[in-house]
């Protein structure tokens, strides 16, 4: 091992000394005093932030928690200042810094910290979750590379808009082990999108040495697996990154696809609250804090005599007054309301309304009674046709002589469209839905399509964290545009193609969620879907598409009556598909044609039945689903998704609590077992619900006894 | 106007700690985030950064005075100041 006293090792340093130096000259040159003292002077303001919002935190006055990057000033600085205000950043926990830099009031941001009315995001967001769209900064994302996903997208929307304008995505060497990591810069790279990748390598992932994480400790160098360049650069050197970040900048901004800059940087103080750095040696940190990206560019000033001793520290204490008067602003802001926190108009662009309950459909002519596939195709067709940010994004959508989706619903739109609009992507769920919600925030309707519902857990962060959380983060100030398609239900695939996921979103504030079972719904809906400045999760059963030329045993024709005017049907409006007086009965995709043979069957007995499908399961239709519930005085639901934790399960909560004095038996539910799906259809057939099932459970309704009664003719 | 400067929470399971040293002395400038005064509590022995910078006004309690997170244990304020009473 060669020591530091070795001849190669001291050339090797004095070449890197003289490039540094070169850069400097360069630099300095190029920007000017005013520019470098404005350089310095912001990485002051950050550190002054940091130190004071540290210490006030110590004091007991800022709640949560607090990640603090006191030493990273200069990646922050030099990755920002190239960049304009149109241009955005992505951020992580780690946001201060990265906020201020890219223009964010230090009053606005100490004010967020401190949980009050004037912060960035109203107390809603805390340290973690600095934001302001104006000035191009998403609100951060507190996930570990959660924003390398969602970079790409906010990217396509930039690129699309054709200004030139970039994205700069900053993370640490943590989110490099992250799959989030691999997918969105493959898209980036594959799409050669304008993104540049700023990884802020500052050696550890809270308290793991990153050289325990992974055998390949040159980020830069993970790059070159995406076919894109890759480039270290000094971290404490604020002069150093931004020269690599205007030549990335540049490249994006001309077409050339992005960068990975891994910025060599170091927090001084310990990942968050009560971390006290035992896994670091005094050494180490004193050798960075000998590099202080404050004093390196304070001393180079002088040195290359770019301003005086006096002007830098004027400099210095003019930054330091700043952060003085931000934390009196933060101190005496007042707190915000309480009912801020549960404003409905923070959560969802278009909160949920009330709205009369659909009608019965009706027939028409032949030649306009569709299958669910065409009324969904119509509907879309329709909507890109009318509205040029409507962009359909998945895997075979529109390759030449492909699919149009793994059940062609979307054949023929790539031809008309063009594949700038039907964008076939890599096998990667994560990156289709962070694409989708950064391009929806940059002003596209979004439109990604899964082939089978199961894989929407592939990108469930992005899903639940990202496209449900991001405007209650932002303060209401951004809308995520996105319609997910995705094929449910069971079709002898087994375990892994035939779940119905709906009833987990239900436990998500701020995702919509519509299952669509008829074809009047399909193009109605789809396109109320698409007019939503709201995620939308769009379900459809394989078996009720009526796809023509594969039909499939147990499918159901869903064929209905299908205008051919621009109709669009009501966000979280059920609908009555058949009136009646004894019974209600709420059921989606087969359950609901199961339960309208047996209304049909038992009409025939002088049992009048009521049949809803709730079509939104978010927002669910309360008002008209317990009007008519309030009439019939009984009530069944019917689904295929499991059992336990199923949408049913809410609706028979809510039901036997608000109805309890109307109810004449209690609710009475028919759902999938709950174990995995089986692939044999005999197998199959021993899990699903069935006919008998919703039969029998009118029938116990009907005895108002909780137990199914005895029939006369001996069948169960 | 002058500011309160409280004891810090010194740990996890620790409720406060004993004035070890002072490192500034009344009358003294101090800046944000240099050492005030060394705490010693049954788990470790560390510098108290200062929350504020200015000159140090009153220091409440003596060396080796045992004191409790969260309580006022100097003021910091301007030049020629006085500290509130009590």
């Amino acid at each position: 091992m060669s020591s530091i006293e070795s001849p190669e090792v001291r050339e090797s340093f004095e070449a890197a000394e003289d490039r540094a130096r070169g850069i400097h000259r360069t630099m300095l040159e190029r920007l000017g005093k005013d520019e470098a003292l404005g350089l310095l002077q912001r990485m002051v303001e950050i550190r002054w932030f940091e130190q004071t919002a540290y210490l006030r935190y110590l004091q007991g006055e800022i709640p949560g928690t607090l990640h603090q990057a006191q030493g990273q000033e200069a990646s922050a600085v030099g990755v920002c200042s190239p960049l304009r205000r149109s241009d955005w950043i992505t951020s992580t926990h780690r946001p201060h810094g990265h906020a201020l830099a890219k223009g964010m009031s230090p009053e606005v941001a100490l004010a967020e910290i401190y949980g009050r009315e004037s912060g960035a995001l109203g107390g809603r967001g805390g340290s973690m979750h600095l934001g302001d769209p104006d000035l191009g900064i998403l609100p951060s994302i507190a996930i570990v590379g959660g924003g390398i996903t969602i970079a790409p997208g906010l990217a396509y929307a930039l690129q699309r808009r054709g200004e030139g304008d970039v994205v700069a995505c900053f993370f640490g060497d943590g989110a490099v082990n992250e799959g989030a990591f691999h997918e969105g810069v493959n898209y980036a790279a594959v799409k050669r999108l304008p993104v540049v990748f700023a990884c802020e390598n500052n050696l550890y992932g809270a308290s793991t040495p990153f050289h325990e994480t992974t055998l390949n400790v040159d980020i830069a160098s993970k790059a070159a697996a995406y076919g894109i360049p890759g480039e270290q650069v000094d971290g404490m050197d604020v002069l150093a990154v931004r020269e690599a970040m205007e030549r990335a900048v540049e490249r994006a901004r001309t077409g050339g696809g992005p960068t990975l800059l891994e910025i060599q940087t170091y927090r001084y103080l310990g990942h968050s609250r009560g971390d006290s750095r035992g896994y670091r040696t005094k050494d180490e940190e004193a050798f960075w804090k000998g590099r202080d990206p404050i004093d390196q560019l304070s001393r180079v000033l002088v040195e290359e005599g770019t301003a005086t001793e006096d002007e830098v520290k004027a400099t210095v204490d003019a930054g330091k007054a700043v952060i003085k008067e931000a934390l009196k602003f933060a101190q005496n802001d007042p707190k915000p309301s309480p009912e801020s926190a549960v404003d409905p108009s923070v959560v969802y662009a278009a909160p949920p309304r009330s709205v009369p309950v659909g009608p019965v459909l009706e027939p028409g002519p032949e030649e306009r009674m569709l299958t669910i596939a065409e009324a969904l195709r119509e509907g879309i067709e329709a909507e890109m046709q009318q509205d040029p940010t409507v962009t359909l994004l998945g895997e075979d959508v529109g390759v030449p002589g492909g699919w149009g989706g793994a059940f062609a619903i979307y054949l023929g739109l790539s031809e008309k469209f063009g594949r700038d609009r039907v964008v076939d992507t890599p096998i990667s769920e994560k990156a289709i839905f962070g694409v989708s919600i950064g391009a929806a925030i940059g002003g596209l309707k979004m439109l990604p399509d899964l082939q089978y519902a199961d894989f929407v857990f592939e990108g469930m962060d992005e899903i639940v964290n990202e496209a449900a959380k991001l405007r209650y983060m932002s303060g209401g100030r951004v809308q995520v545009p996105m319609v997910l398609r995705s094929p449910v239900g069971s079709s002898q695939r087994g375990a892994q193609h035939s779940q119905l996921p709906e009833s987990m979103f239900l436990n998500v504030p701020g995702i919509k969620v519509l299952c669509i079972s008829d074809a009047y719904t399909a193009k109605g809906g789809i396109r109320a879907a698409l007019r939503d400045p709201d995620p939308v999760l769009v379900f459809e059963h394989k078996l009720l598409y009526g796809s023509k030329g594969r039909k499939e045993a147990g499918s159901v024709d869903t064929r209905a009556f299908v205008p051919e005017d621009d109709y669009v049907t009501e966000v979280g409006q059920a609908r009555l598909r058949r009136e009646g007086t004894d019974v209600t009965v709420l059921a989606t995709f087969r359950e609901l044609y199961s339960a309208l043979a047996v209304a049909e069957e038992l009409a025939e007995r002088g049992v009048s039945v009521e049949v809803i499908d709730p079509v939104w399961i978010a927002p669910f239709d309360w008002d008209n689903i317990l009007a008519s519930v309030r009439k019939t005085r009984r009530l069944v639901i019917a689904h295929e998704g499991h059992l336990t934790g199923g949408w049913g399960a809410e609706v028979a909560a809510r039901v036997g609590s608000e109805l309890f004095d109307v109810l004449a038996a209690p609710v009475q539910r028919v759902a999938s077992k709950d174990v995995p799906m089986p692939m044999a259809p005999w197998l199959e057939e021993a899990v699903l619900p069935t006919r008998a099932d919703i039969a029998r459970a009118i029938d116990t309704v009907l005895a108002g006894t909780g137990r199914a009664p005895e029939r006369k003719d001996g069948q169960q | 106007m002058s500011e309160a400067i409280l004891m810090p929470e010194l740990g996890q399971t620790v409720s406060g700690g004993y004035i070890a040293k002072w490192l500034v002395a009344e009358g003294e400038f101090v800046e944000l985030g240099a050492p005030l005064l060394s705490v010693e509590t049954d788990k470790t022995e560390l510098d108290v950064e200062s929350v504020a910078e200015g000159v140090l006004l009153k220091q409440l309690f003596p060396e080796g005075a045992e004191v409790e997170s969260g309580t006022v244990i100097a003021y910091i304020g301007e030049e020629g100041e006085e500290a509130p009473a009590g």
